[in-house]
Order: C-alpha cells, then structure tokens, then sequence
C-alpha cells in the first residue's frame, strides 16, 4: 500500500462553456485539497493498513483466538485507534472543504453562469430538456446530501439553476483526483470502448444513460456511437439544466429529461444500449432491483444494459472492505456498502436476464490507458484502478 | 441579479470522531488555516515568478538579502508579539498560576459578589 507508483499529477480540468473558472486564490484552494486528499492516501492510510496488521489484528487474535469475522467487526476494533479516527476526521473535512471552496467559484460566477446556461453560450442547440416539476425525488437520493455536496442531487436554488451541476462538474473532478480525466468520463469512456471492442457487430440505434448527473459519462457514447439517438435522465433539475448546456458547449447531441430510473416513461423496448456510471451505489436496497427490472423493460431484443461501479466487496480483502465503507459512515453514502453485497446477478436474472446473459467483466480503463498511468484501485479514496468493474446484461 | 439561493451546510448529521466534538472541530480550523497558508504561499510564488518574467529576479534578490541591525531587532520584536498572542491561553494560565487562582476560588468569588 501507498506505492509510489499511486503518485500521480493530474491533469487540469477539461474546460467548456458551463465550467466554472476558479480565480487565483480559489484555484490556489482547490488544488490544495486535492493534494491534501492525496496525500490522506499516500501519507496516512499507509500507517492505518500497518497498525492493523500490525497492532490490532494481532492483539483480537491473541485474545479471540480467531481472525476478526468481516468488516463489520474490524469496523468496531478500528473506530477505538487514534490514527484511524485522524484518518477519518480529516477525510471528512476535506470532503467539506472542497465542496465549500468550490462553491465559492460558483457563487461569484453566479450571474454569468446563469446566463451561459440560458444562452448556451450562443451555439445551435442540438439536443434537448424536458423537467417534469411534478417528480417525486426518491428519498435515497435526497433524504441526506450524499458525498456531503450541500443541497444535494435534488437541491434547486430557484428557477433556472444550474449551481447543482456547477459544483458537481468541480468538485467531482478534485474528489476523483482528475483521476478520472480531463472530461471527468473514464466510467462513461471505458464502458463505450468496452462495448465496442468486445461487440463490434453492435450498432445500438438509441442509448440511455441513467443517473447522467451533468453527463460527464454521457458524452463519451454520443462520441463512439455517432449515429445513436442519446437520451439521459436524472432527478434534480438544476443539474440537468446544466448537463444539457455543458452538452450544447461541448457540441454534443443529448436529449436530458427529469426523471426516475426505476419507472421512466419510455415504451418498452425503446433502447438497444443500456447504461449507468457510479449510479447504483448511490441508490437503495428497493430501487436497485427496481432499476435493473426497468432496464429489462426499456431493452430491445439483442439491447444490453451496461452499469460501471466501483468493485463489490468480493473483489477485496476485508480490510479493503472496511476502508471503502468508511464512505458509508463518514461520506453521506447510505448505501455505498450494502450495494456491494448485493448479488447483482441474482437481482438480473429474477428482473427476467438469462443467467447465461449475465455477467461481471472489467472494463480496462479508456483515460489511464491512454495516458499510460497505471495504478492499483485503492480503498478509501474515489479514483479507479487500471479497470471500472461492469455488470453488462443481454437481453 | 438572481434571487438563487446557495446552500452552505450538509444535509445528515455530521459523524463525530473524537471522544471530545472540539477535536473535530480543531481539525476543521486547523486544516481551514492550512489551505489559507498555501493561497498565501501560492501568491508569493506566483509573485517571484511573474517577476521573474519581467526580468526582476525577486527570488534571487530575496535569498540574497542581508537585514541590518535594526530590521533584525523590529523582527524580533514581531516575532515574539506574534507568539505571545498565538500562546495568549498559556500566558493566562500563567498569569491565573501565579496570582493562585483557581475555579474554586472564582466561585466563591462569584458567590461573594452575587449574594
């Protein structure tokens, strides 16, 4: 663990229409924290591993005669050691200084952002938005700010907001370390090339992405599939407003629409292409099956869903386990551990898969290969190994 | 311009880590403090070098220059007040020490006046 090799200098953000432009103090802020996110990595989790190893694991032994049983144990050994309460504390506040100081860029730029979004900076719009206010927001995903961004998903300041996918587009970049590119799209940019190198043949005719936030994961299947139609649903207004002006920015032809993955208003079999990034971790126990059931219904016979997400817990040691849950207890994640023991392919083949028609497979990574860093995934941070895990379901 | 409302706090309540909550707190303030001291840093470094462009070597010029007597004193005499107020609890507590005060004596004290 803490291996050099995970040092890594990232490059700047991707810039468009709609991002907001940090001045010199709060650029200065920004990179700060994530440097301070890195160095959390590189310069404490190291001890953390080594005092359980070391120390505490021994000392249970010693006294239990037994391994401690699963993360769940170990969580309660490790909540008493003083490095790991520092670890955990400053995590959290670099999680809550980097959405604050990121919202002092959006909240200077406020007028301006606001009337970029409306002119979408002058371009010919090529896709579209549909809001529907009368949506419920799922409890999930507004009952707390999840990762700690204030306001939330769901969260609009007033009418033509866009703040939500302001901070979201900048502070998901500090929080993945730039890790995930330049365009914040490794998930959306590997799963694509995953799709087209391991099925060529596969000309899907039109895509949904579900849980598009502002898009980020989005945009890279308008690149590799050109002649597709590309929809994208989300739940906050405020970030979908942004998505499709970031969209329009960039060129890039999506239809946004507000609405719930588990039960969208398209016709049954409308899409031939399938898919999410980082969404099911951010859902619940009802939901997720309720979703993989909504994407057996949108498919097209020959159509496949495609979902990128961090690994599941069995592709780990339960110390690794344990890191990663840290995102359940101290992040505003509910539900970023018990969906990593949901038995994903047990949920699909009861939402009517063939079991023949699904699996696990890695999706290398499109940025990291491309840039030639390779790095191992480490628990306790938000940036991906050399390969986003995907389950891909056929129908 | 906007009447759009920006939301500062986090919806869910915040975990604690400390046995004592002003721990937690500290470690707010103290890495709050921290990334003001790197914008500081960052603007003096940014500052050397934009000069440096314009041909003015300030870092070189900086490493380079010698105090006199006189600016070593008045830094000196900045340093030690810049102390004395970072130290300002301890020097309270001294002061409490030596005058042998203690909480006990200042509720009787407070008895005394409020009665």
């Amino acid at each position: 663990m803490g291996e050099q090799s995970n040092f890594f200098y990232a490059v700047p953000q991707g810039r468009h229409g709609m991002l907001v432009e940090p001045d010199r103090d709060e650029l200065a802020r920004q990179e700060f924290i994530r440097g301070f996110k890195a160095y959390i990595q590189s310069g404490v989790v190291p001890g953390i591993h080594a005092s359980y190893h070391n120390e505490v694991k021994p000392a249970f032994e010693r006294r239990e005669g037994r391994a401690p049983r699963d993360r769940h144990e170990i969580r309660t050994l490790m909540v008493q050691h003083p490095l790991f309460r520092t670890y955990a504390s400053l995590q959290r506040v670099s999680q809550e200084l980097l959405w604050d100081t990121v919202l002092d860029s959006v909240e200077r730029e406020l007028p301006a952002l606001l009337e970029r979004a409306k002119t979408r900076n002058g371009g010919t719009p090529q896709g579209s938005l549909t809001l529907n206010p009368a949506l419920p927001l799922p409890k999930y995903a507004v009952g707390v700010d999840i990762h700690c961004m204030p306001g939330g998903y769901g969260g609009e300041g007033g009418a033509d907001d866009v703040t939500v996918g302001a901070l979201y587009d900048r502070g998901v970049y500090l929080y993945a370390l730039g890790m995930m590119g330049p365009m914040n799209d490794d998930i959306g940019g590997s799963a694509a090339k995953f799709v087209r190198d391991r099925y060529p043949q596969f000309k899907p005719r039109r895509i949904l992405d579900l849980g598009c936030t502002v898009g980020h994961s989005t945009l890279p299947f308008v690149d590799a599939f050109p002649e597709a139609e590309v929809h994208a649903i989300d739940i906050g207004p405020s970030l979908l407003r942004y998505a499709h002006a970031r969209a329009e920015s960039l060129g890039k032809r999506v239809h946004f629409s507000q609405q719930d993955a588990s039960a969208t208003h398209f016709p049954d079999g409308y899409f031939d292409l399938v898919v999410s990034s980082i969404l099911f971790h951010e859902t619940s126990a009802k939901a997720l099956p309720a979703i993989i059931r909504e994407c057996h219904r949108l498919l097209s016979p020959g159509g496949m869903a495609v979902h990128g997400d961090l690994p599941p817990f069995w592709a780990m040691d339960e110390f690794n386990q344990f890191m990663l849950d840290c995102e359940t207890y101290y992040n505003n994640e509910p539900y970023w551990g018990a969906m990593r023991e949901v038995d994903q392919v047990a949920e699909s083949v009861k939402a009517g898969f063939k079991t023949e028609n699904v699996e696990f497979c890695m999706a290398p990574s499109a940025y990291r290969s491309s840039a030639g860093h390779a790095r191992d995934f480490q628990a306790g941070e938000f940036a991906p190994g050399n390969a986003w895990q995907v389950l891909v379901t056929r129908k | 311009m906007s009447d759009i409302k920006i939301k500062r706090s986090i919806k869910g309540r915040r975990p604690q880590f400390f046995e004592d909550r002003e721990i937690d707190r500290l470690h707010g303030m103290v890495m709050a403090m921290a990334t003001e001291m790197a914008v500081l840093y960052q603007r003096i470094d940014t500052m050397e070098r934009v000069a440096a462009h314009k041909g003015v070597m300030l870092r070189e010029e900086l490493e380079g220059f010698v105090p006199d007597a006189a600016t070593e004193a008045e830094r000196e005499r900045w340093r030690q007040k810049f102390l004395d107020r970072i130290f300002y609890l301890y020097r309270e507590e001294l002061d409490d020490r030596l005058a042998h005060e203690d909480e006990a004596q200042y509720g009787k004290f407070l008895d005394e006046i409020s009665r």
